[in-house]
């Protein structure tokens, strides 16, 4: 593992999306850690401090928002930068995503570019 | 004075006792009675008495002599014939004596036969006398007016009632012609026919139109006979005259009156009617012939008020004209009345007593033809009648309340079923206890506003007599009629229309989260076809032969999770709209079912669930549509593996049971919350627990359920014991033999 290389948390439910993001991440550098569900993350997260977290909403057992305001109760994991990646366009969700994870909200379907640009602006 | 068939009595008065005796006996030998004294008072007491008829008086005698005795008979008036006698034959003395009034004057020595000519004649003078004096003084009394005249008219009598009435006295009177009353208003023939009759030796009668002395007319009713003497030819006129001017006035003003009455109850449309104490009429005015169709003729011959009238109402009438003319007060009565020609109409009748001397004469009356009114009231009560129907039809409860006070007045049947009060319930209430206590005002606000101003709509909730709370609309309109001022209250239930508007709204909700969820389960896979196709597009020469394939095969399987999506949609669109059609056929259900189970391994194994198949225990056949059926069996199990954790099972069994095929597929998941085991079947309806979302359409079990159904069969959720749900689905087994 290299020391220079950031780690990247990409929870999602669905293995198609997980694959596609982790190998488009993977291709432009990054490090990138998969959890199924926010549950599942926050295991990682016990583990190690990601450099950022691309995180799906509707997942079973923990979804996106409850994840979310759980690291934001966690004094190191709520500096961690955090964007949402989500199919919901619901406004209500949307506006909560937006207010919990100020730094970004993606709504798929989105290209692979958008989300890099997006995971460097954030680590920037 | 003596009267016919009575003794004369003669009194003698001599102070000589032979001259007495002797002329006592002259007397009665004529048959007359006999009374003698010998002086002048006694004479003049005997006088004084009365009853004597002749008095034979010596003109010698002691005391009053027979000079005084003759001067107190003339003085007096006392009609006594007075004879004389005297013993010296004095002339002087003679005629003295006839000046005084003395009959007749005898001397001394008196002849028998002299005496007894002198006492006849005495007496017979007196009684003619008398009568003369009689029938004048009755002449002179009478109160007619009596005139006699010659045979030329010319008036040689009248009496002081001529004068009275005439203006004449009677030295004017005396002389002149009669014509001197003549006013001119008779004709000649007139005068003619009356000379006529009277010369005829005829009586004549009749009224004349007279002229008075001052040049008054007035009418006088006369009699005029002629007058005989000794049945030899006329020679006198005799007019008994009475003035008729005021009863002649009095008639004619009688006359008129009843000309005026006659005039004004013949102007009178409506027949006006007299009748006598049998009911036979004896007045009608023309309004009565008219309406009645009778003819003067048919009255002459005979008219019962009774026939005016309807045969059955007659009786009625009678009692009622019984009633009035024994003086009871009956009230004016409506009959059915009949016209000659049978033709009946309604009327109602005025009537009262005629009065003659204190006596009931019969009854006098008006009759009115109410036809009109009849008709008039007859439409007012259909009017009501109708609306009474239109009320009491009228599918709303409907309620009518004093506008004051609230008091419930009136209602409709449909009302009563609505609020669940009896009659005697409702009648009793107040609008306000119609409604919940917190609204419960006597009466309420809005009634009390209503009632101030106009029409006007309300929702809001009533409370039965059982309890029930009923959401209502409220339509109100304010009744004023010249008695009442009223509220009419039109209550709506509308909690059915509420129930299907929070229906409506449940609908556009669960439309609205089905779109979300179908747009996310769109997304999802669109994401991965365009990322990782993209990627393929710009990588594939960086990339190796495995990823390549791995990539494309994950486009692939997007695509037919998409695809899949698809066809759910258009699935339930399809049942929503009716357009489906199941092509059934005898088939063996453990195959299509085995198919399907099979084809859901990959995604079992995805997740690490176990997928346990026990689907050949029984041979089977049910009448089904293959692909359905599949359906059926794809949507359950899928459902269970995405409720199942990794590293548990899902179970598919089929077997036979009373006749149906039953396919069951159990779960390890967290079972069903009690609460939503029915709904899980309704379309879009999705059981989420807070923080977690299943991914889904939300129409899986939902096109279970259809398919189910259309092959006559059933589908229930349960909890098993010890943890996870099982669907269990009923399809009727198919016979061949039917």
């Amino acid at each position: 593992m290299e020391p220079s290389r950031k780690t990247i948390l990409v929870v999602d439910d669905q293995p198609s999306t997980r694959r596609l993001i982790g190998y488009a991440l993977e291709k432009a550098g990054y490090r990138v850690v998969t959890a199924v569900n926010g549950l599942d993350a926050l295991e990682h997260c016990s583990r190690f401090l990601p450099d950022l977290i691309l995180c799906d909403i509707m997942m079973p057992e923990m979804n996106g928002l409850e994840f979310r305001e759980k690291l934001l109760e966690h004094q190191t994991l709520k500096t961690v930068p955090f964007v949402f990646l989500s199919a919901r366009a619901q406004t209500e969700e949307v506006l909560e995503a937006r207010k919990l994870s100020p730094q970004g909200y993606i709504t798929k379907p989105v290209e692979p570019d958008t989300i890099l640009e997006t995971v460097k602006r954030c680590l920037a | 004075m003596h009267s016919s068939g009575e003794k004369a009595t003669v009194l003698i008065a001599d102070d000589n006792s032979v001259m007495r005796t002797f002329a006592s006996h002259v007397v009665e030998k004529l048959g007359y009675g006999v009374v003698a004294v010998s002086n002048g008072d006694d004479a003049v007491a005997r006088i004084e008495e009365g009853g004597y008829d002749v008095l034979l008086l010596d003109l010698s005698m002691p005391g009053k002599s027979g000079i005084e005795v003759l001067e107190y008979v003339v003085e007096h008036g006392y009609h006594l014939p007075v004879v004389m006698i005297s013993g010296t034959g004095d002339i002087e003395q003679a005629v003295h004596c006839i000046k005084l009034g003395a009959y007749e004057y005898l001397t001394k020595p008196i002849d028998t036969n002299r005496l007894e000519i002198t006492l006849k004649n005495a007496l017979s003078e007196s009684d003619l006398k008398q009568k003369v004096k009689l029938l004048t003084a009755a002449m002179e009394q009478s109160p007619v007016s009596i005139a006699i005249t010659d045979t030329e008219g010319s008036i040689e009598y009248v009496n002081p009632s001529f004068s009275r009435n005439t203006g004449y006295s009677r030295e004017e009177a005396m002389g002149e012609n009669v014509n001197i009353l003549k006013s001119g208003e008779h004709s000649d023939a007139f005068y003619k026919e009356l000379w006529e009759t009277i010369t005829r030796g005829e009586v004549w009668q009749g009224e004349f139109h007279n002229k008075k002395k001052s040049g008054e007319l007035f009418w006088e009713q006369a009699v005029i006979s002629p007058v005989t003497i000794d049945a030899r030819e006329i020679s006198y006129f005799l007019a008994l005259k009475e003035d008729i001017t005021e009863q002649k006035r009095n008639r004619e003003a009688l006359a008129e009156s009843e000309q005026r009455f006659r005039d004004l109850a013949d102007l009178l449309p409506q027949p006006v009617f007299e009748t006598d104490v049998r009911g036979n009429v004896t007045y009608s005015n023309r309004a009565g012939f008219d309406v009645f169709g009778y003819t003067p003729d048919d009255f002459h011959n005979g008219l019962n008020a009774l026939q005016i009238y309807a045969p059955e109402e007659r009786e009625r009438v009678r009692e009622n004209m019984g009633g009035r003319l024994s003086g009871s007060d009956v009230p004016p009565n409506e009959y059915t009345a009949q016209k000659k020609d049978g033709t009946r109409f309604p009327v109602l009748v005025y009537s009262a007593p005629i009065m003659r001397k204190g006596e009931v004469a019969g009854l006098r009356g008006i009759i009115l033809d109410i036809t009109h009114r009849k008709r008039v009231e007859q439409s007012l009560r259909d009017n009501q009648e109708k609306y009474r129907n239109l009320f009491q039809a009228v599918p709303d409860a409907v309620v009518v309340a004093d506008a004051d006070t609230g008091a419930i007045v009136e209602w409709n049947r449909t009302a009563l079923l609505f609020f669940g009060y009896s009659e005697k319930e409702l009648a009793a209430m107040n609008i306000g206890a119609l409604y919940p206590d917190d609204l419960r005002e006597e009466p309420p606000g809005y009634f009390r506003e209503l009632a101030a101003t106009k029409n006007g709509s309300v929702q809001t909730r009533i409370m039965t007599r059982d309890g029930f709370l009923v959401d209502v609309d409220v339509s109100t309109a304010l009744v004023e009629t010249a008695r009442h001022k009223r509220v009419l209250g039109i209550f709506r239930d509308i909690s059915e229309q509420k129930k299907s508007e929070q229906l409506i709204q449940e609908n556009i909700r669960l439309k609205n989260d089905f779109i979300s969820n179908v747009s996310h389960e769109l997304r999802t896979p669109l994401f991965s076809i365009l990322g990782f196709s993209s990627t393929l597009l710009r990588d594939r020469d960086d990339l190796d032969r495995e990823t390549v394939d791995e990539f494309l095969g994950i486009i692939h399987e997007e695509s037919t999770r998409l695809a899949s999506l698809i066809e759910d949609v258009l699935t339930i669109s399809r049942i929503d709209s009716g357009k489906v059609v199941f092509k059934k056929s005898p088939l063996d259900p453990a195959e299509i079912l085995g198919t399907a189970c099979r084809s859901m391994k990959i995604r079992a194994d995805e997740k690490q669930v176990d997928l346990l198949l026990n689907l050949y225990g029984n041979a089977m056949q049910v009448l089904a549509d293959g692909d359905a059926l599949k359906q059926v069996a794809i949507n359950l199990i899928g459902n269970a593996i995405k409720f199942t954790p990794p590293g548990g099972g899902v179970r598919a069994s089929l077997v036979t049971e009373n006749g149906f095929m039953r396919f069951s597929v159990q779960d390890d998941g967290p079972g069903i919350p009690e609460d939503d085991l029915e709904k899980i079947f309704d379309k879009f309806y999705r059981v989420e627990k807070p923080g977690e979302e299943i991914e889904g359409t939300g129409l899986g079990l939902s096109i279970v359920r259809e398919i189910v159904h259309a092959h006559g069969g059933s589908v229930e959720a349960k909890n098993r014991e010890g943890g996870g749900a099982i669907f269990i689905v009923r399809i009727p087994l198919f016979s061949s033999n039917g």
